[in-house]
């Protein structure tokens, strides 16, 4: 029989599906279809085989497909796995397939792009995209102190600590918040609670609570949705963007149509918008692929509810009228048997069973690795602290005998990193063992080594801000400020060359100031207002005032100036020519790259170039991203003498930006993508472990404490009437998923360490009752060598361009900015290449259209 | 500025925000502007070939190559394609300078070489021609664009030629394949040495050497032990010459368009 192309394709690629994975890859009818994917059972490849047989079989455009992911990494990662199949496709069909178009991302994204996508406009015309507030960008909108008590007085309350602390006892979620009188707080709090509303699809014109803190919350809400258009761009955040999507799903005529197929992963996380939204796009041609497991649903606290996904079929019935085709892929792939019989025998530990109901979909995982030896281990039953040490000592050993070939490889996972005691106490012991650590969210980022160094020397150059305020937050970012002087004068110490840079620094920008106010007394003398237009006689006056610096003199004779003024926009005032002369050539990026001059840096970016650390060069590359933020957010890259007379640095860098960023380093940041860095054994949550496997899997610890459900649980079930999973064993369910998803991370090895006087889960006394073996018993002969990559044969696609061509070129460049993600301060390569690509090729298709029509 | 470049601007500010949040960070204003000047200029100076663009932006692909170490990797490149009656030619538009391409040709050929050999022997194609196509504005034009002499403005453009043909030779194929191999898995392993002195001192353009061209321009160079080494040598050791190092890399022209841009006071 005659292969079909998908067949050469599987044969070209050496990959063979098993009959579940077949029969996903290649349904047609025109039905919904609800995946279920055990662990390790082959899902990302499915998702991406399904992906080209639409494109490549069925002839869909890939412009007619909505694809999201649970992470933008996730997305890159497809997108990647798609362009190497459609480009050997394309080989066998001499067809083009074009990806440029093809909504694939997080559904965030995708939903921002529909905003201001034309063929979703009622009128053909492109609606304004609203700028999207990241989490950052809406705690500072909300935080900020007048909006703050514009927002309270619209409720009727005062801003007092009193109030704040009422706020706190609503919403926080841990004792110590639930009793403070913090701003920070309250504006935590009542942002969790707008985004659940905004998610939930409430309607801020009828909500209406009986409580009468809630009812000022609810008038709050509507104060703040109102302040989003009140700016000259309107703006949206993460939350409500979702729901002005399916606003112009539903508004549009193309709305349900334009799709040809929706695909879902990760549904088990979805939230209400989310449901309502895919459903909405694949109504005309029902083409609604949901892949997820209940049994990985991990994110109930940002509003997630897993039963989209467990009453998926019943959904389907009621938006659509028909029943999904269910496939269930329970082949696990990664794990040893035991590790897989293990997870299984944890999640029935729980009784899923609930007035009458069962809340989870029914199972069998099957592992498919023949290798039956013991994989899942414990330690001794003892205190901590003479556990920790064993574990240690085992990573060594797995080290030495091969079975490991980069610390990499093992990862501990942790149901939460900040505060975890046994966090300090592993990375202590591994340290003693000489096994590094990764671990950049188990304290805050900020008080990282590299980030100390680096915000010290811009506080050295510019002046640290003087922090004045009450609270054990400011107490704490005080210290952090002394610590980061503190790392300034031992750099300095060891490095003569860095303390004459920054003398030179602090030189440069005095004469600025001096400049500065030399130019401002002029324009004061002569009569002039600094929003007057200047004229080039004044202009010349000026460049030759007596005192002034050489170099602020020469930027005044500039050509370029005296023709800008010459031309006379109504920009050109004393102010702009006085800003413009009075610049520093550099941004704090710039600044940021010439303090890797100095030894302290380029030994830490040398320990990656020579293959023995990437910790390090991660954080760097890392804090060029916070700064660069930081610089888009301000909307420039210049300081000018006049932001940094008025302290820009200290009052917009330092205690607004980076002491948000510093607060809000408290909570967790699950999502945040770090690398996985060489040289490290990771530290880590297990949601941010959520679709990874590590050969060694070891657990933190085998607890998460019961605190109930979330108060914005209770709200919306109380309030909005939403339906769900009962109340009261809600959290024992997403703990048992939770540790779920730790084990069943594991490919070779699983340890759950014994330690005496911790808390386990219910769930894991009946395991570590059992008959699991101690890890002195593990016979290292027996256990498999971790899969180094080139035994994987899922080929990576490298680009001749931003791949080859720029390592020929220099390898270190391509170290930093393509291997490491720095972003560079002045152009960045990539996005300019992008940028023009993009466009060109629009305007290829723009004349190409032209011609066929004509 | 006609109404097809109003067009042009119009795909460039879609394309600009969409790629914005997916890389999670934007351009200065300056960058943004002078890709902008690359999109229009193209337009005006290559209106004809433009028009007869046959298939824009082609996937090229060659699938299941081996490293020495034994990794799986395929190669992948983009081409624009016009056909004409019989006649196949394969364009490869290249954002970066003009005269770096023109004195690094044998680098662009083996590029256009393979993708040739994709294009005729993986996808039983004819190909007849192959070019480089360099979108960025050459100095000489900028410079007359900013003194705004219309005479100027015009003898530049005319005399830009930004169309480099590439010659069809199938004979370094195969070896140009092997050593994108080894580069493979000098990545995969994480060897990223600094380029060597007497690399620096290497002409790359006609008149310029890599540590002029590349280096001046990378970040990189701060942390880079070489051009370090370069830039003493140059700056003959002297104290006063040490902050010189972190003066700003571009010229003064360059540094002017920066801050304008920029300058949203």
């Amino acid at each position: 029989m005659q292969q079909s192309l998908i067949e050469q394709l599987w044969e070209l690629k050496g990959f063979v599906p098993n009959e579940d994975q077949k029969k996903a890859i290649l349904y047609d009818d025109k039905a919904p279809l609800f995946i279920s994917a055990a662990p390790g059972s082959g899902k990302t490849r499915v998702l991406l085989w399904r992906t080209v047989h639409l494109i490549v079989e069925k002839g869909i455009s890939p412009d007619r497909i909505f694809l999201s992911t649970f992470t933008e990494k996730a997305a890159h990662q497809l997108t990647e796995g798609l362009k190497e199949l459609l480009g050997i496709a394309a080989n066998l069909t001499d067809k083009k397939y074009d990806l440029a178009r093809m909504y694939i991302g997080t559904i965030h994204s995708n939903c921002h792009r529909v905003l201001s996508d034309r063929n979703f406009s009622v009128d053909g015309s492109r609606q304004q995209m609203p700028s999207m507030m990241d989490q950052l960008g809406q705690y500072l909108h909300i935080y900020r102190s007048d909006f703050f008590q514009d927002m309270l007085k619209v409720a009727g309350l005062d801003s007092t600590v009193d109030v704040y602390k009422q706020i706190n006892l609503c919403f926080s979620t841990n004792n110590q918040t639930k009793s403070s009188g913090a701003r920070h707080y309250a504006a935590v709090g009542l942002i969790k609670c707008f985004n659940r509303l905004s998610e939930e699809l409430a309607d801020p014109t009828k909500l209406k609570s009986k409580d009468p803190l809630l009812d000022q919350v609810y008038e709050m809400y509507r104060f703040y949705i109102a302040s989003l258009s009140q700016g000259p761009v309107p703006l949206t955040d993460l939350s409500l963007v979702q729901g002005e999507a399916l606003k112009v799903v539903n508004a549009s005529p193309q709305g349900g149509r334009w799709f040809e197929h929706v695909i879902i992963d990760e549904y088990q996380d979805t939230n209400t918008v989310q449901e309502r939204l895919v459903f909405a796009l694949a109504e005309d041609k029902k083409n609604l692929c949901v892949v997820g497991d209940d049994d990985q649903a991990l994110y109930r606290f940002r509003g997630a509810t897993v039963e989209n996904f467990v009453d998926f079929p019943e959904r389907c019935n009621s938006y659509y009228k028909v029943a999904p085709q269910q496939i269930s892929l329970h082949t696990n792939y990664r794990s040893i048997n035991q590790i897989v019989d293990v997870s299984q025998s944890f999640m029935k530990e729980t009784d899923w069973k609930h007035g009458g109901k069962v809340y989870r979909l029914p199972k069998t995982v099957l592992a498919h690795r023949p290798d039956k030896v013991p994989a899942v281990f414990v330690t001794d039953e003892a205190a901590p602290d003479s556990v920790v040490p064993d574990i240690a000592k085992l990573i060594q050993r797995l080290k030495v005998e091969g079975k490991i070939s980069d610390y990499n490889q093992v990862a501990v996972l942790f149901s939460y990193l900040k505060g975890n005691s046994n966090v300090a106490r592993m990375k202590e012991a591994f340290e003693k063992e000489s096994i590094p650590v990764y671990a950049p969210r188990a304290g805050r980022f900020l008080d990282l080594e590299e980030s100390l160094a680096v915000f010290g020397l811009i506080g050295a150059i510019f002046g640290m801000p003087a922090m004045q305020g009450l609270g054990r937050d400011m107490d704490s970012f005080r210290l952090w400020a002394d610590n980061c002087e503190a790392s300034v004068d031992r750099l300095v110490k060891e490095d003569a060359s860095l303390k004459k840079f920054i003398e030179s620094k602090q030189a440069e920008i005095e004469t600025l100031i001096k400049d500065h106010a030399k130019l401002n007394e002029y324009c004061t003398k002569s009569g002039f207002s600094l929003k007057d237009r200047i004229s080039p006689v004044h202009l010349a006056q000026m460049a030759r005032l007596s005192g002034l610096s050489e170099q602020i003199a020469r930027k005044l004779s500039s050509q370029r100036l005296l023709a800008t003024v010459k031309a006379g926009s109504v920009k050109t005032t004393f102010a702009y020519v006085i800003n413009r002369a009075t610049s520093l050539d550099w941004g704090l990026l710039d600044l940021f790259y010439q303090l890797t001059a100095f030894s302290y840096f380029r030994s830490l970016i040398d320990k990656a170039a020579n293959g023995d650390d990437e910790g390090p060069i991660c954080n760097l590359g890392l804090l060029t991203e916070y700064i660069s933020r930081y610089q888009e957010k301000r909307g420039r890259p210049i300081l000018t003498a006049n932001d940094i007379a008025g302290a820009w640095i200290q009052k917009d860098f330092f205690m607004s930006y980076l002491y948000a960023m510093y607060r809000l380093g408290e909570s967790e940041f699950e999502d945040d993508e770090d690398p996985f860095p060489k040289g490290r054994v990771s530290f880590i949550t297990i949601h941010q472990a959520k679709g990874l496997e590590f050969p060694v899997v070891i657990l933190g610890s085998l607890y998460r404490k019961n605190q109930g459900p979330d108060v914005m649980e209770k709200i919306v079930r109380g309030e909005l009437g939403r339906q769900g999973e009962p109340l009261d064993r809600m959290m024992e369910f997403d703990n048992a998923r939770l540790f779920y998803v730790a084990l069943s991370r594991a490919q070779n090895l699983l340890l759950l360490p014994r330690m005496k006087k911790q808390p386990k889960l219910d769930a894991f006394h009946a395991i570590l009752s059992g008959v699991l073996p101690h890890v002195q018993t593990l016979d290292m002969k027996k256990l498999p060598s971790a899969k180094t990559l080139s035994d994987e044969n899922i080929g990576r696609a490298y680009s001749y361009t931003t791949d080859y061509l720029m390592y020929k070129k220099c390898p270190r460049q391509y170290m930093l900015f393509r291997k490491y993600d720095f972003v560079p301060a002045r152009a960045s390569v990539m996005l300019f290449g992008s940028l023009i690509h993009q466009t060109l090729e629009d305007l290829h298709n723009y004349l190409l259209a032209q011609r066929r029509s004509a | 500025m006609d109404a097809m470049e109003q067009k042009m601007l119009e795909f460039f500010d879609r394309n600009y925000e969409r790629l914005k949040l997916e890389g999670g960070h934007a351009l200065t204003e300056d960058i943004k502007a002078q890709a902008k000047l690359q999109v229009v200029l193209y337009w005006r100076k290559l209106k004809d070939l433009a028009d007869k663009i046959s298939d824009a932006e082609v996937r090229i692909a060659l699938p299941n190559q081996k490293t020495p170490k034994g990794r799986t990797f395929s190669i992948e490149g983009v081409v624009d394609i016009v056909r004409e009656g019989d006649v196949n030619q394969m364009y490869d538009i290249k954002t970066h300078d003009l005269a770096y391409i023109q004195h690094n040709k044998e680098l662009y050929e083996e590029q256009l070489n393979v993708y040739a050999h994709v294009w005729q022997e993986l996808r039983k194609n004819k190909l007849d021609l192959t070019a480089v196509i360099s979108t960025s504005v050459p100095q000489s034009l900028r410079d007359a664009m900013r003194s705004g002499n219309a005479v100027r403005i015009e003898k530049e453009f005319q005399s830009w030629n930004p169309v480099i043909p590439i010659a069809i030779h199938q004979d370094k194929v195969a070896k140009t394949i092997d050593s994108f191999a080894e580069v493979v898995d000098k990545i995969e392993d994480g060897v990223f040495p600094c380029p060597s002195i007497s690399d620096l001192k290497q002409k790359v353009t006609g008149n310029e050497i890599f540590a002029t061209n590349v280096c001046r321009n990378c970040d990189g160079r701060f942390s880079c032990e070489v051009y370090r080494e370069y830039a003493r040598g140059a700056g003959k050791g002297k104290a006063a010459d040490f902050m010189k190092y972190f003066e700003p890399s571009v010229d003064g022209n360059e540094q002017e368009d920066w801050l304008e841009a920029n300058a949203n006071f």
